[in-house]
């Protein structure tokens, strides 16, 4: 169990060190950089563009430019913002909660909905209340986000005013309200983007779970528990369910990247304050210490993610190990 | 063996949701093909007035609207089905050559190349595929129909790695591999000839799940502006038009929103019957 934790602790590591690396690759191999072309301003001679490159470190040689940066990131410095300025570490520190706060949710809500649909469809699996609600499940999978995002917001929010339409609080009145107006000022806003997120997670989660809950059914400890007298309902969520969960842990891992990368549209539609959004303003403005951070950040929640994921998995079910 | 198989991918259509979800595929398809003969209009023909916003309601001259130039709804997404279609097909072949090669080198490998070329696929799969997908339009300067294919076929080919790996891995100690290596047979001749073919459905069943991943994140890069540049219509970039007011313009977000998940849907379907079939280890339904 130990060498396990180990091992898949240094595998997470070694894919956070091949991340890191990999993004600095792929934006600093490419042809282009922010003071390049792109930046079509008349007013700016090529003198103005060199001084800015060299004050950035961009007229180095690419391994010299590479280890500077490791070490930077190393001593908790991501760079300043060429964009507006800000420190890197400032404006993650703002943004980030903000997203984990939407993404936290989504999780939380699409994790026990998934579960629960998951485990309700394996009880009565075949039957018209599976069919109809697998396909459900199905057509929400096949529904791209923004889509998902643009109904949500087009009929609730516009249409029927039941939710606000864009940010993550009231601009205007957020200031002027005590706290637990605030706190439910910030949940009105949520509740949309987070939903919109979560529904794809229940859909994802629930078409796993179910099929893990129909492999332990025809297992001899179901049948030992039936043959005690259990009822239906104890045997499904006492006996087979705990059992269906160390491959629901594995599902979580996989899941948090196309997670992130649904939270990227969320995020844009719903105008929420967070990682997608700025990434994607990043992205337009070529700012690469602020790309780079991005990735960098998504990159390691995801590797620990994963990895904390398949901990808990051998956790709940250590037979696993003899596996791995 | 190609018998069972054959009988395998028959009972993948058994029912009527595969066949409709076939129908379905071959209809979008065809409205690509056939695009220049069924659409009404010049899917770029601008309105005469460039100031005004013209996206007007479906009428019998427009029968799914005109958007804010005044082109014809119906036509744009005919001729965007041909854009978004094609995107997804290239950059699905792009994501089964290098997902099927690098998985084949890993799982025949084994030892060393199979650690490290699996850690590569880790890492890729560890950075969520649209921030890939950002970063690359980002530093690849601007978008070209073929630089999309690229960045979504090289960003989308780890689980085909993946599973073609798994499956080699598996086959390699098969008896059928023993016999030809004891008759003498070359090892790339055993890849190639022995354990090739039999992880061809497997492929199959891959790539139509990366088809069907692919169409939504082309059509989300178009609705981000980053992807296929107007006047080329894409699905997309017809939603783009519509986004900022999806209820006064609905017919501007629904209806390719409707092309978009008919397809993934069929798509999604279509790899899921075929998995079912051809995957002994999934007989649950």
């Amino acid at each position: 169990m130990r060498r396990f934790l180990i091992v898949r602790a240094a595998q997470a590591m070694i894919v956070v060190a091949l991340v890191v690396t990999l993004s600095f690759v792929l934006v600093h191999a490419a042809p282009n950089d922010p003071f390049g072309l792109s930046f079509d301003d008349p007013n700016i001679t090529e003198q103005v563009r060199a001084r800015e490159r060299a004050k950035f470190g961009y007229d180095r040689p690419l391994g010299e430019q590479y280890i500077r940066w490791i070490g930077a990131i190393v001593r908790g410095d991501l760079g300043v913002s060429h964009s507006n300025g800000r420190p890197v570490a400032e404006v993650l520190k703002q943004v980030l909660p903000n997203t984990a706060l939407l993404m936290g949710a989504a999780l939380f809500v699409g994790l026990v909905g998934g579960v629960a649909v998951g485990t309700w469809q394996a009880a009565r699996a075949g039957t018209v209340g599976d069919r109809i609600s697998s396909a459900v499940t199905m057509i929400t999978l096949s529904v791209p986000e923004f889509l998902l995002a643009l109904a949500a917001i087009g009929l609730l929010s516009v249409r029927w005013h039941l939710f606000p339409v864009t940010g993550m609080v009231d601009v205007a009145m957020h200031d002027t309200m005590s706290f637990g107006g605030r706190v439910v000022d910030t949940l009105r806003h949520l509740v949309l983007p987070a939903s919109t997120l979560a529904l794809v997670v229940i859909a994802a989660v629930s078409r796993y779970q179910r099929t893990a809950v129909i492999a332990v059914l025809p297992d001899d400890f179901i049948r030992t528990a039936r043959a005690t007298g259990a009822s239906e309902r104890r045997v499904l969520w006492r006996h087979a369910f705990p059992n269906s969960l160390a491959p629901l842990c594995a599902i979580v891992g996989l899941l948090l990247p196309a997670l992130f990368g649904g939270a990227v549209f969320v995020e844009k539609i719903f105008g929420w304050p967070g990682m997608g959004t700025t990434m994607v303003n990043a992205v337009l403005g070529r700012d690469y210490p602020m790309v780079l951070a991005g990735v960098i950040c998504s990159g390691v929640l995801v590797a620990v993610g994963s990895a904390v994921a398949d901990m808990l998995a051998m956790v709940i079910d250590p037979r696993l190990e003899r596996l791995s | 063996m190609s018998e069972r198989r054959t009988g395998a991918i028959y009972r993948a259509f058994r029912g009527w949701a595969p066949r409709t979800a076939l129908l379905v595929l071959g209809l979008m398809f065809a409205a690509a093909l056939f695009a220049p003969i069924l659409a009404p209009a010049d899917p770029n023909v601008l309105g005469a007035d460039m100031v005004t916003d013209k996206s007007l309601p479906p009428s019998r001259a427009h029968l799914l609207g005109t958007d804010p130039s005044s082109r014809d709804v119906a036509s744009r997404l005919l001729y965007g089905a041909r854009v978004s279609l094609t995107v997804g097909l290239a950059a699905m072949f792009v994501a089964v050559a290098i997902g099927s090669v690098w998985g084949a080198a890993a799982g025949f490998g084994g030892g060393l190349t199979d650690s490290v070329l699996m850690r590569a696929v880790d890492t890729l799969m560890a950075m969520p595929r649209v921030l890939l997908l950002l970063v690359l339009r980002a530093t690849l300067g601007p978008p070209s129909a073929l630089g999309i294919v690229l960045v979504l076929g090289c960003t989308g080919w780890g689980p085909m790695s993946r599973m073609v790996r798994a499956q080699v891995r598996e086959l390699r100690h098969r008896e059928f591999v023993l016999a030809a290596r004891a008759l003498g047979v070359s090892e790339w001749r055993i890849l190639t000839r022995h354990i090739l073919p039999a992880v061809v459905p497997l492929i199959l069943v891959e790539a139509t799940l990366a088809f069907a991943a692919v169409i939504p994140l082309e059509a989300g890069l178009a609705f981000l502006d980053l992807g296929i540049q107007k006047p080329l219509a894409s699905w997309g970039n017809i939603i783009l038009d519509g986004a900022d007011r999806p209820v006064a313009a609905w017919w501007l977000v629904l209806f390719p929103g409707l092309a978009i998940v008919a397809t993934v849907l069929s798509a999604n379907t279509l790899g899921d019957r075929l998995r079912a079939a051809v995957d002994p280890r999934e007989s649950s339904r």
